[in-house]
């Protein structure tokens, strides 16, 4: 209705506003993920806004989440590759580890995970496509044909992530229960 | 379906990725098979925990976000510049006329620029209530509620009407600090749209500021009454906002 509006360019920072409010915890919680940190995750949830105003013209209605979200993960990964100066941001994908069984039962995973920061500790230590992955499908609730768009990898790519990622964040998140002193409460 | 076929099916099952007869037949695995079954179980408790790990986004990030957005766009500065050309050609007039008479120019310009923050902080202060969740501090359709809430809040009294006989009726109130000094907010609701009154004791000595303004995209009716300034920010039509400012003024100034 906005865009029909005679005045449509005092509206446009509203209908801007309108479009990417509601998915802005989206945008933060991937950015804090692909950087690591608060201070960095702000800067780029920032950068992002403005080039997403900037191109905010050539966005035709659609899932704006998904359209933010690219638009924070490319933003990242250029700052985080301006910053690392051709250094390998992605590990190469290996082959696909064999399903394996894990000694810690579901009670005690349960009860790790129950410690907010000891899984945050466990998915900072996944590499970084990974973590995107479980980010885009398990905060985000995305299907592994959106993860594949937003990600720019084939289905096949997203599953083996997440099944990869997964399994290392079960390994981290099953190590060690001795030196997991405060879950009790 | 034996456990191979179920295990490597486990995680797009989990995730809502299987045709229908796929699905069935996983669960109907599970049903029978205690260590798939738990191991389904695994996979839940590791998706609820990295679902938890979410990260909202800080309070104030929206705004300095917003904020620097507004600032990044010179073409709606521009383009809003020349559109007003006409209006700004009778300030112009309006303010040479004011030299020539030579009175209070000075003060005229700091008028006009409290003018400017004063639209600018309520027409933010709307939108903030809007997108965020503080709309209000006090919920309430009942102006006998909403008006003591202001008393120890405020170092005024607002008056505060319920217009839903007109079709304006009362949502509720906040306290807001604008412009150095605080402020009371009333909202309103039209026809699923909020419209925020301010109001606040004039200055004495002041000079009344009133008439129709709009401040990016948003309507503003200003008026002054028994030495109140009251500003309506809504984004309803002109017209309703203008109906709205007359019968919030007729319930607030009957008769005595």
């Amino acid at each position: 209705m906005n865009r029909i509006n005679p005045r449509p360019v005092e509206n446009e920072t509203t209908d801007f506003e309108k479009t990417i409010l509601p998915h802005f915890d989206a945008a933060y919680n991937l950015a804090r993920w692909l950087t690591g940190n608060e201070h960095d995750a702000r800067d780029m949830v920032q950068e992002s806004c403005l080039r997403a105003f900037k191109f905010f013209g050539g966005f035709r209605g659609g899932d704006a989440r998904s359209w933010l979200l690219t638009i924070v993960r490319n933003t990242v990964y250029s700052w985080l590759q301006r910053r690392q100066k051709g250094e390998h941001i992605f590990q190469p994908e290996e082959e696909m580890e064999k399903f394996e069984d894990v000694s810690v039962n579901p009670e005690q995973l349960f009860a790790r995970s129950a410690n907010i920061e000891v899984v945050r500790e466990a998915i900072a230590q996944l590499p970084p496509e990974f973590r995107e992955a479980l980010v885009l499908r398990e905060m985000e609730n995305y299907s592994y044909k959106e993860i594949a768009d937003i990600t720019g990898v084939r289905i096949g790519t997203v599953m083996s992530r997440l099944a990869r990622g997964r399994q290392q964040l079960h390994r981290i998140l099953s190590q060690n229960e001795e030196s997991s002193g405060g879950i009790a409460s | 379906m034996n456990c191979d076929d179920a295990r490597r099916l486990i995680a797009a099952y989990s995730d809502g990725e299987l045709d229908l007869l796929r699905n069935l037949e996983v669960e109907e695995h599970l049903r029978g098979c205690d260590s798939c079954a738990s191991a389904r179980e695994n996979l839940r408790a590791l998706q609820e925990a990295a679902h938890s790990a979410y990260f909202r986004a800080p309070d104030d990030l929206t705004e300095s976000v917003l904020a620097a957005v507004r600032e990044s766009d010179p073409v709606r500065q521009s383009v809003a510049g020349r559109r007003d050309s006409r209006s700004w050609l009778t300030a112009g007039l309006a303010l040479a006329a004011a030299v020539l008479l030579g009175f209070f120019l000075a003060q005229v310009l700091v008028r006009d620029s409290r003018e400017q923050t004063l639209l600018a902080e309520l027409t933010d202060s709307h939108v903030r209530s809007l997108i965020g969740t503080h709309l209000t501090d006090v919920i309430s359709s009942d102006q006998h509620t909403v008006r003591p809430w202001f008393e120890g809040r405020l170092d005024f009294a607002p008056p505060v009407a319920d217009l839903s006989g007109q079709g304006f009726p009362l949502v509720g109130g906040r306290a807001e600090y604008i412009d150095g000094r605080s402020v009371a907010a009333l909202v309103y609701e039209r026809r699923k749209h909020f419209i925020n009154l301010f109001v606040w004791p004039a200055e004495a000595g002041s000079q009344e500021v009133k008439g129709e303004k709009t401040q990016r995209g948003y309507n503003i009716v200003r008026w002054r009454a028994s030495g109140m300034n009251y500003w309506a920010v809504s984004e309803v039509a002109e017209e309703d906002l203008r109906k709205f400012a007359a019968a919030f003024s007729g319930a607030t100034t009957s008769p005595r």
